[in-house]
């Protein structure tokens, strides 16, 4: 768990760090827009090149950043893998065992890669960037216009923070029980199938168990604060766009302004 | 069966910036057949200390000798089973571990898991010394009180016939009553049943009355051990160790600084004995 | 003056079990109140009565002259605060700052005075320098500190302790008993503390004691204390000098009844 990067947030001193959470939510998107324009090999060599600035902007490791593409490797493998096995456009590169490796496989999957790569360091930067609860912050705030829609904003950002408040304090109930359990012959790797089940159960009832309980405690606790689901609230943390966040927005723009008139003339 | 600490260290999060040693050089001797009890302030290794005593926790150096069992820090040991039968870890709120549609069902996992034999009647058993008789067996666990629910998860652990018993808080959150029947239980368990006992606890009156040895843990580091009598003796001992010494103590403390004279004595009848013999010679 | 005054309350989960049954009591505005009982003996249930939690079968709740009701429910939790027994459970922001603003932008706090009212309360529980942390870094003692402060600045004229030491480390227990102590000391707040800590009886104005959903006793502790053996039968402690005021009586010593041990000291150490 300690080595996922995915998702993490660093807490650093950068400007990046200090942007609007909003801000780099649209930059997010405007960027991500940005990459499915086809604008090949100048147009991601560009983009690229942006992300890895603004990687450094945030004081953060280049390295850290690739990390959290590990997850990822199996999965490019195998589209790798169905890329060859599908697409038989362009030249013959190699054969092996019979098969005819195209070189329209080997390209389509380097873009796909290339853009999910450039993807991930995008969100990576993000989440590592913006602490949790900002971010349902800034989500909730770009949700505010959908509220005509009946999409419950509010609510949809309270759940997801209490959601993240609670995470570590079920992490720690789950080891546990799972000691509890160990400490009564409990073991995950061995046994048969039936005693796996058993393990399992033995995790998953008490957890239930006294995440309900939990649930009932904050519910009564929520209520007993004054808490009406659905009443108007006033907000504590309200979040202000200052000059940079503009910037960082505007530049977004234009990359995908850019990335647009690259693939309409150069690719 | 004896249980020893030859310089135990563990870190936890070793290799990371959050690393944090929670044992730091720990030895320690545990007598077998005794009520040991665990004490210190929150964070000072007492969890992690018992956590070893099973192997739940392995030691990073040094190394812990239980019964036959050697476990040397950075080595995995293998085959854990039957340390795991034979040192029962009760968790604190170890209600919270109950899974089972019945209360026999519950009480033989343990046991189940160990591939024992007379499984039903060991967990019958093991019901009855915590104080459930026939009509609970078939009965959910969920359905039961706090304290009820509890005892089911003692239960739990006593069907699986450890030799050693160890509870982390095991009164935590009971009501007066409720916790001195509870301790009143290990007491019995200890006596009847020849169970080393060993317990973490923070209720100084507990330890008085229920425990034979005392167990001193502070940042990581053994401060004391010693007999219950002799740690009780002086209250400024438990005072320097940064624990609020029983009322028996601070009772006989202010009443020696107005005059009384007093025995060692740590029993509630012989102390009134002595203040009803000095009152009256001056009636 | 009364207030909160309850009146024939009753109150069951399941049919026919009554949990609360037929429950009058009066609560003395500005004092300290202790409600004891064992386990199940239906303690926590009128906590939860007393906010609106839960609703009664039948009787009346009346606070500061309102009936407890759909129509004033609101306005009654806005007087009436609540500490509860689980400090992880309780505890709803992701920092201590936030967790104190949470009741305030319930009650539509505007939010340029937050700051201003989050670093007043969170001082009063000696929490100030913790305002960024995460309860993760907190120990059970401060949690219940930011509770106390996230309920103190809604400004309520009562608070309601349900439990809040029992899941607490002797510090722990200590910190908040002596927060409780100061509340009801320099702040004229009415204090109604359902507890299991004899000691912590002793010290309030009155107490009332549960059994099995009804009231056996209520009145003054050293009143209340006396009652010695009637206490234990029913699965309560009583406290420490209590236990030796009832030893020397076995002994043929005429003594008073003292809930304190410094005020039996005092009057042993007088005899001799």
């Amino acid at each position: 768990m300690s080595n996922m990067t995915l998702g993490k947030y660093i807490p650093l001193d950068s400007i990046i760090h200090k942007m609007d959470p909003r801000a780099k939510i649209i930059a997010m998107l405007l960027l991500v827009t940005a990459i499915f324009f086809p604008s090949g090999w100048l147009g991601y060599g560009i983009i690229g090149c942006c992300i890895i600035f603004t990687v450094f902007l945030a004081k953060l490791n280049l390295k850290f950043v690739l990390k959290s593409m590990k997850p990822m490797i199996t999965m490019m493998f195998f589209l790798f893998i169905i890329n060859v096995l599908v697409i038989k456009s362009g030249d013959v590169l190699f054969t092996i065992f019979n098969l005819s490796v195209y070189s329209d496989a080997v390209f389509q999957t380097l873009y796909i890669i290339v853009r999910l790569i450039l993807m991930i360091m995008i969100t990576t930067t993000l989440t590592a960037t913006t602490k949790p609860l900002d971010l349902t912050l800034g989500i909730e705030d770009l949700l505010i216009p959908l509220k005509r829609f009946k999409v419950p904003a509010h609510e949809i950002a309270m759940l997801i923070s209490i959601a993240l408040r609670f995470i570590p304090d079920l992490i720690d109930e789950t080891q546990r029980i799972m000691k509890a359990q160990a400490s009564r012959g409990v073991d995950i790797q061995e046994g048969k199938f039936k005693e796996k089940i058993m393990a399992i159960l033995s995790l998953i009832v008490p957890l239930f168990v006294s995440a309900l309980q939990r649930a009932e405690d904050l519910a009564n606790a929520m209520e007993a604060r004054g808490f009406v689901p659905g009443a108007k609230r006033t907000r504590y943390k309200v979040l202000k766009m200052k000059y940079y966040d503009y910037i960082l927005i505007t530049s977004s723009i234009f990359l995908v302004l850019l990335m647009w008139f690259i693939s309409r003339f150069y690719a | 069966m004896a249980i020893e600490f030859k310089n135990v260290s563990h870190t936890y999060s070793e290799g990371t910036p959050f690393k944090y040693t929670a044992l730091s050089n720990v030895s320690l001797n545990i007598k077998q057949g005794k009520i040991t009890a665990i004490i210190g302030e929150t964070g000072s290794g007492k969890s992690t200390l018992v956590q070893h005593l099973n192997a739940l926790l392995l030691p990073n150096s040094g190394e812990i000798l239980i019964n036959d069992k050697i476990i040397k820090g950075g080595e995995k040991p293998k085959n854990l089973k039957e340390l795991r039968r034979n040192v029962g870890l009760v968790f604190q709120f170890p209600e919270y571990q109950l899974f089972e549609e019945t209360i026999l069902k519950d009480v033989s996992f343990g046991p189940k898991n160990f591939e024992m034999d007379n499984i039903e009647e060991r967990a019958k058993q093991a019901l009855k010394m915590v104080g459930l008789d026939e009509t609970f067996f078939e009965r959910s666990p969920l359905e039961l009180s706090g304290g009820q629910k509890r005892r089911v998860a003692i239960a739990g652990i006593l069907a699986m016939d450890p030799s050693v018993i160890v509870l982390d808080e095991p009164t935590a959150g009971l009501d007066p009553e409720g916790a001195k029947s509870m301790m009143s239980l290990f007491k019995k368990l200890n006596t009847e049943y020849d169970k080393t006992i060993i317990i973490v606890t923070h209720d100084m009156e507990h330890v008085l009355s229920y425990c034979d040895e005392v167990v001193v843990m502070s940042k990581g580091i053994i401060r004391l051990t010693c007999d219950v009598d002799s740690f009780f003796k002086d209250g400024n001992l438990c005072r320097s160790l940064g624990i609020l010494p029983p009322n028996i103590v601070l009772l006989k403390e202010m009443l020696i600084s107005k005059g009384f004279k007093l025995s060692d004595t740590l029993n509630i009848n012989d102390l009134c004995d002595e203040i009803g013999r000095q009152v009256k010679s001056y009636e | 003056m009364n207030i909160v005054e309850v009146k024939n309350l009753n109150f069951s989960y399941e049919e026919n079990v009554l949990v609360i049954n037929n429950v009058s009591f009066n609560i003395e505005k500005g004092k300290y109140t202790t409600i004891i009982g064992h386990n199940g003996s239906g303690k926590s249930t009128i906590a939860k009565l007393l906010i609106g939690l839960l609703n009664r079968n039948d009787g009346d709740i009346i606070v500061d002259g309102d009936l407890l009701n759909e129509e004033n429910l609101m306005k009654i939790r806005n007087k009436v605060g609540i500490v509860f027994q689980n400090p992880d459970n309780q505890f709803i922001g992701s920092t201590v700052r936030d967790d104190i603003a949470f009741g305030l932008e319930n009650h539509l706090v505007e939010q340029k005075d937050m700051d201003k009212i989050i670093e007043e309360f969170s001082s009063r529980v000696k929490m100030s320098d913790y305002l960024n942390s995460e309860p993760t870094r907190l120990s059970g003692g401060q949690k219940q500190r930011v509770a106390i402060a996230g309920v103190l600045a809604m400004k309520p004229d009562i608070i309601i302790f349900d439990e809040a030491t029992s899941m607490l480390d002797p510090q722990g227990k200590e910190e908040i008993k002596n927060v409780i102590m100061n509340l009801h000391d320099n702040e004229n707040l009415t204090i109604v503390s359902i507890t299991h800590d004899i000691e912590e009886v002793a010290k309030s104005d009155k107490v009332i004691v549960l059994n099995k959903g009804e009231i056996l006793f209520e009145g003054n502790p050293v009143d209340v204390m006396s009652k010695g053996k009637e206490l234990n039968d029913i699965g309560l402690d009583m406290p420490y000098s209590m236990k030796i005021v009832e030893e020397l009586k076995k002994r043929n010593i005429d003594i008073e009844n003292y809930v304190t041990m410094e005020s039996l000291v005092e009057d042993l150490g007088n005899r001799i």
